[in-house]
């Protein structure tokens, strides 16, 4: 018989948090001795810039778009907004090619791998548009530039790069949404599966059968 | 110091950028030489982190 406690969703949202996150899994304070390098440094990095452009660009955000035109303390923002992204595309690149080297899909990982390929593609859109953003003849030039790409695919008639305003609210709101979302699932993800082993190396096993 | 020197100066930038940037051009491949730079900053930094051993760690059988 079945009572209304089990039908209860917030209970059983509840167990499968528990189940899939227990809180040693979730944050952990040992992992295995082959993290113990510095190519698993870069996917915490990425994550690291990405706090310091969301710090930024929500500065950016309340002051609003030409702030930095006209302020030297919003020429610094606006400057640290630009190269923690370059910093983040950078760190990022590198996690990338170290995981694409270890095959980090092996191990029922290949969501934890779908979404981080997701989250780079979702990031390039939020870059782009933040080009778009900056209320200069540079974000101007670009805008005319890309117009022709996007319009070429239909996608213009949605997605209009001459349309500023639109170009803000996509950066500002709907893209970095988006990237916060994957990025956090991905970690989850990452937390779940466990990180990667490195490949054995060959005739590992027979050394240790002898 | 010329005037587009000071003109860096003045808003802050160590290296002046407001000119057209400088390509390496070669057969179809055509490559601004700040992306080429940074690419290259790219690869060393993967080349260390896998050769650069991480402190404070041993690899098994060291003692």
């Amino acid at each position: 018989m079945t009572t209304a406690t089990d039908k209860n969703w917030t209970r059983s949202l509840r167990k499968a948090g528990e189940s899939a996150f227990p809180p040693e899994r979730l944050l952990p304070d040992t992992q295995p001795s082959y993290v113990a390098s510095w190519i698993y440094v870069f996917g915490a990095l990425t994550m690291a810039a990405l706090g310091v452009v969301t710090a930024t660009g929500l500065v950016l955000a309340v002051m609003g778009p030409t702030w930095w035109h006209h302020s030297s303390t919003g020429h610094f923002i606006n400057s640290m907004h630009l190269w923690s992204v370059e910093l983040f595309f950078f760190a990022m690149v590198v996690h990338l090619w170290g995981k694409f080297f270890m095959a980090a899909w092996r191990g029922n990982r290949a969501l934890t791998w779908i979404t981080g390929v997701v989250s780079f593609v979702v990031s390039i859109g939020t870059a782009f548009t933040g080009y778009l953003s900056q209320t200069n003849f540079d974000s101007q030039w670009i805008a005319t530039q890309a117009k022709d790409g996007i319009n070429s695919t239909g996608g213009g008639a949605v997605f209009n790069v001459l349309n500023f305003g639109q170009m803000l609210m996509w950066h500002i709101t709907l893209l970095p949404i988006g990237v916060g979302a994957i990025v956090v699932f991905h970690v989850l993800l990452v937390r779940r599966r466990g990180v990667v082993p490195p490949f054995e190396l060959s005739g590992a096993k027979e050394e240790v059968a002898q | 110091m010329s005037a587009g020197v000071l003109e860096a100066v003045r808003w802050g930038a160590v290296i002046p950028l407001d000119h057209p940037n400088h390509f390496l051009t070669w057969g179809w491949l055509s490559i601004s030489y700040s992306n080429l730079i940074v690419i290259g900053l790219m690869v060393v930094t993967f080349l260390g982190a896998i050769l650069i051993p991480f402190p404070g760690h041993k690899k098994s059988g060291e003692k």
